[in-house]
């Protein structure tokens, strides 16, 4: 019955359902992006979750939260989840908190892909900082929509893999100081950012898909670097133009090989 | 970044247990129960020195935890990860070019 | 539960390096350096470096695959001694599919990890064979002399590639 359930997605590989089940994946942020990404992974199968977030559903986040009902306003995000995870896989283990990840930051090192659908430069920061410690593959997932009048609104997002061993957000230029510090100076408020659930969805279907290609490699694609962006009044996404000056054989100079594991402090 | 060997053995000498340590392109200094100007609650606390440039701020000193001072400084920096340990730091510009002593003591002047 | 996770990149420099001939040992020998991390169900070890014997630290003993002199292990002692660094053995097969520790290969362990764990007391120390594509790993945790199965290996990189649980491991190369 199980393996029936999954037998239009075999082509992804013979094992491929026996690596889905076995695979623990982190989730930090379920709102519009992580819900769509919730959703999505208990179809596939994947039967182990890490989730994190402190919020509770509003009513404004009615118009793109996967699998929130109207009477679930004031309920925790993280309930929504679970709750779409059971609904098809009962027997699913959740490691799910109500509270920033950094709050309780261990059980996300048992995770084999991370996916940060944060609002913030500083979180992506810490977030990959960490998955780069631990040697987890970490996709970073956001959506922007910019209003300038009289020009009509312009939404556009990224999906971004961060491979340990190959270049980083800050390699292909995601994250930079000047970003940082831009948002630093606005005290990291993202405010109300505007969002729908079609861009949402596109992005987060585009991440589940990379990590689902990262585990069973059905594509046998090899090494490469994943940086698209999504431009949402064109409907299109490519693959974003600071790729063509990067290779997959660059270095990361940011996270060297060996800063890897709990910090060992150096005695001065 | 390189940092002159003489301003490290200077920071030794007034802090027996400080070590260091890097992440993500930036090195930070570790001080275990840095004595913090008359006044704070708690007196002594671990701290984090990040003498490069980050996030707007030509060097930074991050705390293992909010601290009670005589002035309210602007915390704008709460529970944020380095090295595997949360921290917090005050919003508080020192003059850029300093050697580590002076960038300490110019940053705990925000305390004051 | 205990899991170690690997770069690509340094199984196969560690591949390309054990596969180099000697010029009388029939196997090559090499030292994996890891970090580790709290875990809520155990151990995480991330492998964090590779060191390969220089080829005069063998000694030319045609009774096993491989043996190595005591420098070769007093430096793989001071490198745990001064980063604080865990320690595993690696040596490779020449076949394909899981591979599996010689008896030999156990009998030389049980002498050479009691000196890995003199020096890094608090740390697990072990081993890890590789075949042509796949590799199978133990650990001895701190004060144990008997080692474990590592439950869980992951070689991260494109794909990523897990072995151990229910998952037999999968063609790399």
């Amino acid at each position: 019955m199980a393996e029936y359930r999954y037998s239009r997605q075999s082509f992804l590989g013979k094992d491929s359902q026996k690596i889905i089940k076995s695979c623990t994946i982190g989730i930090i942020g379920l709102g519009g992006g992580g819900s769509h990404i919730v959703q999505q992974l208990a179809h596939i199968g994947f039967q182990n979750y890490v989730l994190y977030d402190g919020d509770v559903v509003q009513e404004t986040n009615l118009n793109r939260l996967i699998g929130a009902r109207t009477e679930d306003i004031d309920k925790p995000k993280i309930e929504i989840a679970k709750r779409v995870i059971r609904s098809l896989l009962s027997k699913a283990k959740i490691g799910a908190y109500q509270k920033r990840w950094q709050e309780n930051p261990i059980p996300l090192r048992s995770c084999d892909i991370i996916f940060g659908c944060v609002d913030t430069f500083s979180e992506r920061r810490e977030l990959e900082a960490c998955s780069r410690r631990f040697l987890i593959p970490y996709i970073d997932i956001g959506i922007d929509v910019k209003q300038e009048k009289p020009e009509p609104p312009v939404i556009s997002g990224q999906v971004i893999l961060s491979m340990p061993g190959y270049p980083c957000l800050s390699c292909v230029g995601f994250l930079s100081d000047d970003k940082l510090a831009h948002e630093a100076s606005k005290y990291g408020d993202a405010g109300d950012i505007p969002q729908v659930v079609w861009a949402n969805g596109v992005v987060a279907s585009y991440a589940v898909g990379i990590a689902v290609d990262i585990i069973t490699d059905w594509t046998k694609a090899g090494p490469r670097l994943v940086y698209l962006s999504y431009d949402g009044n064109k409907s299109i996404v490519t693959p974003h133009v600071r790729l063509d000056y990067l290779s997959i054989n660059d270095n990361c100079k940011h996270y060297p090989a060996d800063e890897v594991g709990d910090p060992i402090l150096k005695k001065l | 970044m390189d940092i002159p060997q003489e301003q490290i053995e200077e920071m030794k000498g007034l802090f027996k247990n400080i070590s260091s340590c890097s992440e993500g392109k930036y090195i930070y200094f570790f001080m275990p129960d840095l004595q913090l100007p008359e006044g704070c609650v708690p007196e002594k606390i671990d701290a984090l020195l990040c003498p490069m440039s980050r996030d707007g701020y030509d060097s930074r000193l991050f705390f293992a935890e909010r601290i009670k001072s005589c002035n309210s400084p602007n915390w704008n920096a709460n529970g944020i990860r380095i090295i595997e340990r949360n921290w917090h730091a005050f919003s508080w510009k020192v003059p850029p070019n300093l050697r580590l002593t002076q960038m300490l003591a110019a940053h705990l002047r925000g305390l004051q | 539960m205990i899991v170690l996770r690997i770069n690509q990149f340094l199984i196969n420099h560690i591949r390309t390096d054990l596969t180099r001939p000697h010029s009388f040992a029939y196997e090559r020998v090499g030292f994996l350096y890891l970090k580790q991390g709290a875990h809520d169900d155990g151990v995480l070890l991330i492998a964090a470096a590779y060191e390969t014997v220089p080829d005069d630290q063998y000694i030319n003993d045609h009774s096993v695959g491989a043996r190595i002199n005591s420098h070769a292990i007093r430096k793989a002692m001071q490198r745990i001694m001064d980063t604080g660094e865990s320690a595993m053995h690696v040596h490779m097969h020449q076949h394909i599919g899981l591979p599996a520790f010689s008896s030999t290969d156990e009998e030389d362990l049980k002498h050479l990890i009691p000196s890995f764990q003199n020096v890094g007391i608090n740390v697990a120390h072990g081993a890890l064979v590789l075949s042509i594509n796949g590799l199978t790993a133990i650990a001895w945790l701190p004060k144990y002399r008997m080692p474990f199965s590592i439950n869980r290996i992951s070689v991260i990189g494109f794909p990523t590639i897990f072995y151990g649980g229910n998952i037999c491991g999968r063609v790399s190369v």
